[in-house]
């Protein structure tokens, strides 16, 4: 500017000395020739001149400068500004933490813990080797020998195997994962000693039972096209959307080529809804107990496999579902692992058990009393089969106690023909059979009953002594428990409750239960139930004394169905369905459970196995003791 | 501000000649008298500790902003220091409740316990007092069965039990504290071996129900508890 001030206040000082140009006059003709043809060129140029020239190529340049800016502010203001914005702004997801599944008095079989993945960008590693800079500096490894650093760095600071993550690091990939679960602060001290490892969150899921309850359970995983755990087996799958909650999100910037968060940036914040709590009615002791004693008996009388359902005898909730196979949750893959859940996926044909229907009609129609004397042939004839009993005899008097409690064949066809097949038919269905019962378990399966219009001549003298329909342990549990439950079938649920984030608990829905048979219907077949499980001498003696437990009166079924054999497409003569069904304490039972047993080849009862869960149960459940005499009935009369 | 020291020399140089005694308090006037001389005499008296105050006040500013900034800093370490300790004990936190619920849960109290020799309860009988002081037994009181041994050594332990009960207890707790350090390396598998293989070391569990032992078991009780 004071230059400025001086070219601008030197013309006028020079305009008015016009003296000035007068005085230097006299000198130039003197000097060389050259001289007069080029002086008057440096003669200063018109400052007014130079003033305009200056003013307007200011004033161009303001031009250029107002059009641009009014290119940028106005005409592509929005596609800039949102080309700045994705340069800039990044969403983060914020993870929903997955709900845990909770046994009936809080203990957790599945829970989750944050975790990271250590990923690595193998390529990259072998890359930086090319830039002269690392290669120059003394000592610096070769990719290789980095890479082998790497491997045994992690795996002394992980406790892994160094072979896999080398093997990986060797890889020609961009993108490998070293480890997939590894704990913060691990993944921290990995990355602090190795810049060239990454990680990535993840969420580990805990099973602190191991295969206790894994088949109910279930088992979820990481999935890596929607970065997140996903339930893939058992109520972990079933339950997902309920365990799984609502991932948040966070708008901020982000400075460019990197995740560095700008403080103070976040825009947009929306909270990640963390996942349900879901308290199962499962009691994990005694689910563990039951298949222990489970597992123990299959192995012991070699069945292929068995399954045991205990129900509460009042509100139909499972309190322990086992199968003899089982998996670990944390690694679903591994030789040997049973997934399924064949309590409730894989229906069988009952036998005996399926007798309390012909009973209960019998009962409830008031067409039998359990004293009612049955004058019972070796065998009977329904259409075009004859059916005898499993064990030979001429005609014999019984009574209904003694049908039921020594398993008569004949005598409980006797027994469904005075019922006829409308009102069986009606009772299957009020006890559940050929349906679902709704247990939020995936996979169930309704069992197979032939529909009505089906039924041939010889049907009815196979279904009420439970051949020629199918039902899960599941379902032969539930049928128990509504003569247990005074003729009142609550159908079963595993599930209940849900615990909000807030920790507000919101019960399941209760079921509705249906009235399959009067209260006193429901008490007379426990009284008869009880002959089952009599001791008594020769033919008073039931088919499952050795279900009874000192001090609790037992009711309960023994049942052996014959298998299809494919072969020949008949029922096969070895192999065979072994059930048992039962409730104790007999007059006012508390427990309900159903047992069966997959081929076992001798043929042995599942009765032991009942007396062994249930003398668990009735320590466990502390059941007070009947001080009454064992009930003793005649059930074969001279 | 800048019209109070345009104005101020005009009032000095109007002033200048009746207080000439203060104008060798200042050296520059003299370089240039004609034109600013009277200039520094108003000057002293009025801007020196104006001059001053702003001095003070920016180092002062200076100071204080250098002063917070560094505590600032000094703060923001701190805080970053304690997010870490938050995010460790956290994490702590996370990992010991996983351990704990480990633990705790079911296969491994019975996997520990098993470690210790400890074998499951079985049955227990029930003793009823009646009103009247007198009691009834109810059940069959037995002692525990002690699980059997590892599969390995098996011919020895297996030919006395099916002899007599009170060798059984004795060599099957022999057993269990010979098994004990077995399970530990075996793991889960080994351990599931080892309940299965109870039951045929043990036949008279089955004999039982038969009507005719549970006097011989009754005596068992008698001696069993002796040899542990």
């Amino acid at each position: 500017m004071p230059r400025t001030a001086a070219t601008l206040s030197r013309p006028p000082s020079r305009a008015p000395g016009v003296r000035g140009p007068g005085g230097r006059r006299p000198s130039p003709p003197p000097p060389p020739p050259r001289g007069p043809a080029r002086r008057p060129a440096p003669r200063p140029p018109d400052p007014r001149r130079r003033l305009r020239v200056g003013r307007v190529i200011l004033v161009a340049v303001l031009v250029l400068c107002t059009v641009k800016l009014v290119e940028v502010q106005g005409l592509r203001a929005g596609e800039l500004s949102g080309d700045a914005a994705r340069q800039r702004t990044t969403k983060l997801v914020v993870p929903a933490e997955r709900g845990a599944i909770l046994d009936r008095y809080g203990t957790p079989l599945a829970f989750s813990v944050e975790a990271k993945a250590l990923v690595a960008n193998p390529r990259r590693i072998t890359e930086d080797w090319n830039d002269p800079a690392i290669r120059s500096r003394p000592g610096a490894p070769t990719p290789d020998q980095r890479k082998s650093d790497i491997a045994l760095g992690m795996g002394r600071l992980l406790g892994l195997d160094p072979g896999p993550i080398f093997g990986s690091l060797m890889a020609d990939r961009s993108y490998v994962v070293l480890a997939p679960l590894v704990d913060p602060g691990a993944a921290r001290q990995v990355r602090e000693a190795f810049p060239e490892i990454a990680e990535e969150d993840r969420e580990s899921r805990q099973y602190p039972a191991g295969d206790v309850a894994a088949t109910v359970v279930g088992s979820a995983s990481w999935n890596m096209d929607r970065a997140k755990i996903r339930g893939s087996i058992g109520l972990e799958s079933a339950l997902d959307s309920t365990l799984a909650g609502t991932d948040g999100f966070r708008v901020v910037d982000t400075a460019e080529g990197s995740d560095a968060v700008i403080p103070g940036t976040t825009r947009a914040e929306l909270p990640a809804q963390a996942g349900r709590d879901v308290v199962l009615t499962l009691d994990t002791d005694l689910q563990y107990a039951v298949e222990q004693r489970l597992r123990d008996y299959t192995t012991r009388v070699g069945a292929r496999s068995g399954s045991a359902v205990v129900l509460d005898a009042h509100t139909g909730q499972v309190l322990s579902m086992a199968n003899s196979g089982s998996f670990n949750p944390a690694a679903p893959g591994a030789a040997g692992a049973q997934l399924s859940n064949p309590s409730v996926t894989s229906p069988f044909e009952p036998g005996s058990v399926n007798k309390v229907v012909t009973m209960a009609a019998a009962l409830e129609a008031g067409l039998a009393r359990p004293e009612d004397v049955l004058e019972v042939p070796g065998n009977i004839r329904v259409a075009d089969r004859t059916i005898s009993d499993a064990w030979s005899h001429g005609m014999i008097r019984m009574t209904l106690n003694g049908v039921l409690g020594r398993s008569s064949n004949v005598g409980t066809l006797m027994t469904a023909q005075r019922v006829g097949p409308e009102r069986f038919a009606s009772m299957l269905e009020a006890l559940g059979i050929g349906r679902r019962t709704g247990v939020e378990l995936p996979g169930e399966s309704p069992g197979s009953v032939p529909a009505r219009e089906d039924w041939s001549g010889s049907t009815f003298g196979n279904l009420p002594i439970g051949q020629g329909l199918s039902m899960t342990t599941l379902q032969m549990a539930s049928m128990y428990q509504a003569v247990a439950n005074d003729g009142v079938r609550v159908p079963p649920r595993v599930v209940e409750a849900e615990v909000g984030a807030d920790g507000v608990r919101t019960p399941a829905p209760a079921p509705q239960g249906v009235r399959a048979m009067s209260p006193d219907t429901a008490r007379t077949l426990r009284d008869m139930l009880q002959s089952v499980t009599q001791n008594g001498r020769g033919a008073d003696r039931g088919t499952g004394p050795q279900a009874a437990i000192p001090g609790y009166p037992v009711a309960g079924k023994t049942g052996t169905a014959q298998q299809v054999d494919t072969g020949c497409g008949c029922y096969s003569q070895s192999d065979y369905w072994i059930t048992f069904a039962g409730m104790f304490p007999a007059q006012d039972p508390r427990y309900v459970v159903a047992l069966m047993l997959d081929r076992p080849p001798g043929g042995d009862s599942a009765a032991p196995l009942f007396h062994e869960i249930g003398a668990y149960l009735a320590q466990h459940g502390a059941v007070p003791v009947s001080t009454a005499p064992p009930r003793q009935v005649p059930l074969t009369l001279p | 501000m800048s019209t109070a020291t345009l104005t101020e020399p005009r009032m000095g140089t109007r002033h200048a000649p009746a207080t000439p005694s203060r104008r060798p308090t200042s050296t520059r006037p003299a370089a240039r008298p004609t034109t600013t001389h009277a200039k520094p005499v108003e000057d002293g008296k009025g801007t020196a500790p104006f001059v001053l105050l702003i001095m003070v006040l920016l180092t002062g500013g200076l100071v204080a902003t250098l002063w917070l900034s560094t505590a600032a800093a000094a703060d923001s370490y701190r805080l970053d220091e304690a997010r870490q300790v938050a995010r460790d004990l956290s994490e702590q936190s996370e990992r010991l409740h996983r351990d704990v619920e480990a633990a705790q849960s079911a296969p491994a109290l019975a996997a520990a316990a098993r470690a210790q020799g400890m074998v499951p309860a079985g049955e227990p009988a029930v003793l009823l007092v009646a009103p009247d002081g007198s009691t009834q037994v109810i059940g069959d009181p037995r002692p525990a069965q002690p699980i059997a041994p590892p599969v390995t050594p098996p011919a020895p332990p297996a030919a006395p039990a099916s002899t007599s009960t009170g060798a059984q207890a004795a060599t099957g707790a022999q057993a269990a504290t010979d098994g004990q350090p077995a399970p530990a390396p075996a793991g889960a598998a080994a351990a599931e071996d080892q309940l299965v293989a109870v039951p045929d070391a043990t036949p008279d569990v089955d004999a039982a129900d038969s009507e005719t032992s549970p006097d011989s078991a009754a005596t068992a009780d008698d001696t069993a508890p002796v040899t542990p």
